[in-house]
């Protein structure tokens, strides 16, 4: 039988499949992207969302109870005292809150709209910064479009994983047009040279061409390394599910940010510690610098990763970094920031709003005594 | 009284000599039509050959017919027509070359490659090696399998062999009667005697090492049907793993291109 297989076999077929899938991920990847922005507009509709139309409800709720509390607090401190700049800075935060409340909270919606838009573009932006004649974006589209090619390599010659003798040839040499295919086709996803990926095709097609073998072997286009465990492709699942949470998460978190906004301001009125606004305010923008700081580590990496051609060799450990190293480092840093930032706000606001309200004050107690 | 009595004696003297004639062989073929006993045998046995002759040759036949009607029915038409192709001149499918020509994609329109292509995603109507080798192995262990069942395990070819043991049964009893009776016949010399009975003895024998060789042949069958279940395990397990790992990658695969950075930035060469 050994004899009879020792013939030419037609190329194998089909995998070139396994890169629909992939243009298939990225297509929804895109519109996972477009419905996350069709939900922000969705639920931040003035006029259209019932969730934003109940919390802005719930807000101006809170915030008429709060004002009654003040009302029956402060305000008997203020007939006694006789102080127009205390009676003044009273009614700045029920002003601001029916600004920003009024109309089924169109200025609160348009303002939470326009941070995410501005921030989002920040964001975005950060991914086009340029090292030498790499983009951030570019550097991470390669690294990670080198891993998927890699992976759909190996799923290729898995087959011949247990084959020995002529059986080995012969598989081995009917995988090799899937596998220019799967790199050409990863080259032209990245729009650019996959050189790493490109070499370690080649060792691969070439390694049974009479007088290869022997050929030395290199790290990166070890030819072996096309084996390997079913376990290696579900840690490269977990680890991409992982960054695909992060990042969801953050989407989510953000969101579910934005439509606090209506309580926050609403309970704003309270004499409390902070005003419950400014927090909400550095949690959002907290977000945005989780992202923002996410961006440019996992951008710096992946840029270092390409320019010293490690990108297929550190498939893996660039995943670990991608879903585990650098999301922790982007909350810890961005958290301690956003603490920072919150401290700052309010002391500062607080201030600014005492010295606005006693220049009210001071105008309003002036503009009496003339009268009087 | 004493010549009455002498009467007697006479008679019984005569009657004795009478029936003693005819039970002796030697004697009665000198009163029978001139058909020699043996001969009669010889003749009876090689009509019975003749009978068994042709039992053999139908259950050759029936055989074939099986066979024929286990590639017919019993695989899948792309593998059935690659099957009929290959018969060889005892009607059994030349397992070499069907293994060659499935290796060599002729059966990739077959139903089970196309339902595997689709699994492992190799949807091109071009079977990758491992599923033609599926494919091909799969054939070698349905042919082991079907032959093994037709030509021996199935209730057909237990009739048969039972009809073949009954008529080898049947000629052995007809050569030991004879043999027994060469024995009983008036032959001076004692060892054609001895012969007959070993030639009895022998058929008896070779009726034995028939039976022997029907046990053998239905424990050969058993065998190759226990062989090709541990082959059939032993294939679902490779392609068990292949799957998997093929699953395995495309998810992974699938995870990465869904792969989005915060910003609403994604991979791929449209955004």
């Amino acid at each position: 039988m050994m004899s009879l297989i020792a013939q030419s076999f037609p190329t194998t077929g089909g995998e070139s499949d396994a890169l629909d899938i992939i243009t298939s991920s990225l297509e929804l990847s895109r519109a996972t992207v477009e419905s996350w922005n069709t939900v922000w507009l969705v639920t931040l509709d003035p006029l259209a969302s019932g969730l934003w139309i109940g919390l802005i409800q719930l807000g101006i709720t809170l915030g008429a109870a709060s004002i009654l509390f003040i009302a029956m607090t402060t305000g008997k401190d203020i007939i006694d005292k006789q102080s127009w700049s205390e009676l003044a800075s009273i009614f700045v935060w029920p002003l601001v809150i029916m600004i920003f409340l009024g109309a089924n909270g169109n200025v609160l919606a348009g303002t939470i709209k326009f941070i995410r838009g501005f921030s989002y573009t920040q964001v975005q932006n950060v991914l086009q910064l340029q090292v030498g004649e790499l983009t951030f974006r570019d550097a991470i589209s390669n690294v990670t479009i080198t891993g998927i090619a890699k992976q759909q390599l190996e799923s290729l010659y898995s087959e011949c994983q247990g084959k020995v003798g002529t059986e080995l040839v012969e598989c081995w040499n009917s995988k090799q047009e899937q596998a220019q295919a799967i790199v050409a086709e990863a080259e032209r996803q990245a729009r650019s040279p996959l050189e790493p990926l490109r070499a370690f095709g080649q060792a691969l097609w070439n390694a049974s061409l009479p007088g290869q073998i022997s050929t030395a072997v290199r790290l990166t286009t070890d030819p072996g390394s096309v084996f390997r465990d079913t376990a290696i492709p579900i840690i490269r699942f977990i680890l991409y599910a992982l960054q695909w949470g992060f990042v969801n998460i953050l989407e989510a978190a953000l969101l579910l940010t934005a439509l606090f906004a209506p309580i926050a301001i609403g309970l704003s009125l309270l004499p409390l510690q902070g005003r419950p606004i400014w927090a909400w305010l550095t949690g959002f923008i907290t977000l945005f610098g989780i992202q923002l700081g996410y961006n440019i580590v996992v951008g710096l990496t992946a840029v270092v990763l390409v320019k010293s051609g490690a990108e297929l060799v550190s498939d893996v450990a660039f995943l670990f970094f991608l879903s585990i190293f650098a999301p922790g480092l982007a909350v810890l840093v961005a958290g301690g920031g956003g603490f920072a930032l919150y401290n700052g706000i309010s002391s500062n606001v607080k201030s600014l709003i005492d010295i606005f309200s006693n220049a009210i004050g001071t105008v309003t107690s002036i503009a009496l005594i003339r009268r009087g | 009284m004493r010549l009455k009595w002498m009467t007697i004696r006479l008679m019984t003297l005569f009657l004795v000599v009478g029936v003693g004639s005819v039970n002796s062989p030697a004697f009665a073929r000198t009163q029978d039509t001139g058909r020699d006993p043996v001969e009669a045998a010889i003749r009876d046995q090689v009509n019975g050959s003749n009978v068994y002759v042709s039992n053999t040759g139908n259950q050759i036949n029936d055989f074939l017919g099986d066979v024929q009607n286990f590639v017919q029915n019993d695989l899948l038409s792309p593998v059935n027509n690659l099957i009929q192709s290959t018969l060889g001149a005892f009607q059994v499918p030349d397992l070499s070359q069907l293994w060659s020509q499935i290796m060599g994609g002729s059966a990739s329109r077959d139903p089970g490659a196309v339902l595997s292509e689709t699994l492992e995603n190799k949807t091109t109507g071009r079977s990758s090696y491992g599923i033609r080798e599926d494919l091909s192995k799969y054939a070698a262990r349905a042919t082991a399998t079907g032959v093994a069942d037709q030509s021996t395990l199935s209730q057909e070819a237990q009739t048969q062999m039972a009809q073949v043991r009954q008529a080898t049964q049947q000629n052995t009893q007809e050569s030991v009667r004879l043999g027994e009776e060469s024995q009983g016949l008036d032959v001076t010399q004692r060892i054609m005697q001895n012969l007959s009975q070993q030639t009895a003895l022998n058929s008896q024998v070779n009726e034995r090492v028939l039976q022997e060789a029907q046990q053998a042949r239905v424990d050969r069958a058993i065998g190759n049907t226990l062989s090709a279940q541990t082959a059939r395990e032993l294939s679902a397990i490779t392609t068990a793993d292949r799957r998997k790992n093929i699953s395995a990658g495309n998810a992974a695969s699938q995870q990465g291109g869904l792969l989005m950075m915060p910003g609403g930035v994604t991979l791929g060469s449209d955004q």
